[in-house]
């Protein structure tokens, strides 16, 4: 009975890191490689940029699924920004999913400059994950927001 | 005008004859407690609770109501969300609110267009109260356990029957409409119901609310409004459980396409409440809010709307998470 | 309690007779049967009023870091007030917070150290009774309290071992369930703010949900809205709640909130190890790191 093939298209958003993920994404294009075009991205200085608000805001407006990528530990330009986001991301993954929200939803990733095809199988795994969940999506800004009697 | 009884085992058939009319929204037991909610399917209305403990202004005012929506092709007004109600088993302190909110929404210049559809759709039957509670104290705001203001019908709640007292015309005419269901009350039931009244009335404290307003005039310092505020949180709880508060905000919503514009509830009690553009809060402190609450309440109206606003349902006294009391403060003001 | 009352009375009144502070945050006899509210005593003769009972419920950090705000023009020769605090264990697990997080200069504050019983249930919860003792309470791993000035003598509740049982049975339901409860239970809010107001981790000038020019979210309580308020409100007590049910106290709509700040307060002990008052963070768990937090979490796209 529950719907396990989207029947239109998911936009994921993805928040990428300036100097590792975001130049990662831009070798994959130049490296012409195929990934689903459902990805819209969004760039950050820094994954420790990203503020939970962004993500859970991102789901109301309608995206079906939300992507952070930065660099891997170790490697952040500002030296440690995603080594504090890593905490943030690891309580707010586990908080949505305690509430019910799908955790194919919301997900986290390192990708470096030079990982272009990781960045390409990312999205390609994030797309298809998305993909085989149910149309509802849980925290959705109504199209008109009606008049609440109560 | 004259009274009419339903004896109880018939309140099914009267529930059917109110459905007749609209949506009827009736007391319904939730949980442990009673809500103001649909009176579905074969559900018989509760008859013995205390409150709401939400205000009955949210179903003329609701927390949320879309005035206007844009898009690109212009500005289309709203059209007002609202079809036949009848709202039964309402309290009456609630309905002495609506007789002061309709001085704000519809006087004799404005009318506010979407409280006023929803008051003309609504048939009002409020139930009197048997058991006031501690922190209630509507017969010094200008009603009564058994007020008649605000309501269309009161209806009364006695050991086998209930009676109906038709209040407006609106009210009069459900009744002849429904009249087989009525019958005329015995002399008994009338003197129970008179009984009643008086222990209700007898169980009320006093609060010298109509002294306030002169007092108020001469209470100019502001160290007693700083004190008195100390340990508010400006949450805004009293406000929005206010049966006569009405302040409200508009918000512009970007949607899908277009903007639609809102009117929220808001309450002076929030530390923005008036935050000027420049970014200068006139109220910036406690005490000069908690001015502004007691001034608009109880002298600001009186002056304004020949009431206090305030009906005396203790609703802010019980849920002031400071237990910040307005029946001592009204007391500290007078003294 | 009575003797507990009179001493710590005693003290509160020393303090000032001392000239060592300036307002004790304290309780006194409410209004309502059966209920103690907040009180500031601003002087000897007013520390008559204070009380010690078992309905001292609310958490009176809250008031600190408004009472320690510099005034945006300081005049010539300022210094903070100095307060006191008639503190329980949850109190002082908020102060030691607002410590760190420079709400609070600790020089400047004087903590009452109240040897606490756990307080009654006051929550507008259909199903609490008054008599009860509260949940927050009884779940209290840390009833003690820590870094007093003052420690007022008396027999305090034993720690709870922590164990987040609820927590753990609603992970075991599944995700729709959890999330109709969710739903259920924030349906109920009117977007009051009683919550944020009462909660002493929220001392935001501008809170998120207030800003403009962009906002996150708009004042109405639609679902949605409502939704992202709390989410958003909730997450940022993560690594800094101390699980006081100050939020459901305050709320009269009676709303769950415990249900879910105490996930924050689970993930925060078993990711990080901190317990925030308790274990000994020179600063918040979120505001850190360290080499080997877990990355379980990270999707690896290239993991068969």
């Amino acid at each position: 009975m529950a719907k396990t093939t989207e029947t239109r298209e998911p936009t994921i958003v993805a928040f990428l890191c300036n100097w590792c993920s975001y130049a990662g994404a831009d070798l994959a294009g130049v490296s012409r490689l195929q990934y689903p075009a459902n990805v819209r991205v969004i760039r950050v200085p820094c994954s420790g940029r990203v503020d939970p608000l962004y993500i859970i805001k991102a789901l109301q407006e309608g995206a079906d699924g939300v992507l952070v990528s930065g660099c891997h530990p170790g490697d952040c330009h500002y030296i440690s920004g995603n080594l504090v986001a890593r905490r943030k991301f690891a309580m707010l993954k586990s908080f949505l999913e305690y509430l019910g929200i799908e955790p194919e939803r919301v997900q986290f990733s390192w990708v470096s400059a030079s990982e272009g095809g990781r960045f390409a199988a990312l999205i390609e795994k994030v797309v298809n994950d998305v993909k085989k969940l149910t149309t509802a999506r849980k925290i959705i800004k109504k199209e008109k927001a009606t008049a609440s009697v109560r | 005008m004259a009274s009419v009884a339903l004896d109880k085992k018939n309140l099914s058939k009267l529930v059917a004859a109110m459905r007749k009319q609209g949506t009827v929204l009736g007391p319904v037991a939730s949980g442990n407690e009673v809500v103001l909610a649909e009176i579905t399917g074969a559900l018989v209305p509760e008859l013995e609770f205390a409150n709401f403990k939400l205000p009955l202004k949210r179903e003329f005012f609701p927390q949320c109501e879309v005035i206007s929506r844009y898009d690109k092709n212009g500005q289309v007004e709203e059209p007002v969300m609202s079809g036949p109600v009848v709202l039964f088993g309402v309290r009456p302190c609630d309905t002495l609110s609506l007789s002061f909110l309709d001085k704000v929404f519809m006087d004799e210049k404005y009318k506010d267009p979407y409280y006023a559809k929803r008051r003309d759709n609504a048939l009002v039957i409020s139930l009197a109260c048997t058991a006031p509670a501690a922190t209630c104290f509507c017969m010094s705001t200008g009603g009564g356990p058994s007020s008649r203001l605000g309501t269309d019908i009161l209806a009364v709640n006695l050991a086998k029957s209930i009676l109906f007292e038709p209040v407006s015309n609106k009210g009069q005419t459900f009744v002849k409409k429904n009249k087989s269901l009525f019958r005329n009350p015995a002399d008994a039931e009338l003197k129970a119901q008179e009984k009643q009244e008086a222990d209700s009335r007898n169980k009320m404290a006093t609060v010298e609310v109509s002294r306030a307003p002169g007092s108020l005039g001469k209470k100019n310092d502001p160290a007693f409004w700083e004190g008195l505020a100390e340990t508010c949180l400006s949450c805004g709880a009293c406000t929005f459980l206010c049966p006569t508060c009405h302040c409200f905000d508009l918000y512009e919503e970007k949607q899908e396409a277009g903007s639609a514009r809102l009117r929220v509830h808001d309450a002076c009690m929030f530390a923005s409440f008036v935050r000027e553009a420049s970014g200068h809060n006139p109220r910036a402190r406690k005490g000069e809010r908690m001015r502004q609450r007691i001034m608009h309440k109880f002298s600001y109206a009186p002056e304004n709307f020949k009431t206090a606003f305030c009906v005396g349902c203790g609703r802010c006294v019980v849920n002031c998470p400071s237990n910040i009391d307005i029946r001592e403060t009204i007391a500290m003001v007078n003294a | 309690m009575q003797d507990i009352e009179k001493k710590m009375k005693a003290a509160a009144k020393k303090l000032f007779d001392d000239g060592k502070v300036d307002v004790i945050v304290g309780f006194r006899k409410g209004s309502l049967h059966n209920s103690s509210r907040p009180y500031f005593a601003r002087s000897a003769a007013d520390t008559e009023n204070l009380v010690w009972d078992g309905f001292c419920t609310a958490n009176l950090a809250t008031f600190l870091p408004k009472l320690f705000e510099k005034p945006a023009r300081p005049k010539e020769g300022y210094r903070p007030p100095r307060v006191g605090i008639v503190a329980k264990g949850c109190d002082s697990r908020s102060v030691s917070g607002l410590v760190k997080e420079n709400q609070v200069p600790r020089p400047a504050l004087v903590v009452i150290g109240m040897p606490c019983e756990g307080v009654r249930n006051v929550s507008k919860k259909s199903k609490g009774k008054k008599e009860e003792i509260a949940r927050a309470c009884l779940e209290c791993v840390s009833p003690a309290v820590s870094g007093a000035d003052i420690s007022i003598a008396g027999e305090g509740r034993k720690p709870a071992k922590a164990g987040y049982a609820r927590v753990k049975a609603f992970e075991a339901k599944p995700a729709q369930e959890r999330w109709a409860i969710f739903t259920k239970e924030i349906s109920k809010c009117i977007r009051c703010n009683a919550c944020r107001e009462a909660c002493p981790n929220c001392y935001c000038k501008v809170c998120f949900a207030d800003q403009r020019k962009p906002s996150w979210l708009s004042p109405a309580n639609a679902l949605s809205e409502t939704m992202l308020f709390h989410l958003g409100r909730m997450f940022h007590q993560a690594g800094r709640c101390v699980e006081c049910d100050a939020c459901v106290n305050a709320c009269p709509m009676g709303i769950d909130l415990r249900l879910f700040t105490q996930k924050l307060a689970s993930d925060a002990l078993e990711l990080f190890g901190s317990v925030p008052g308790v274990t000994d963070d020179r600063v918040p768990a979120l505001n850190t790191f360290k080499q080997d937090d877990s990355e379980c979490f990270i999707t690896d796209p290239e993991e068969k």
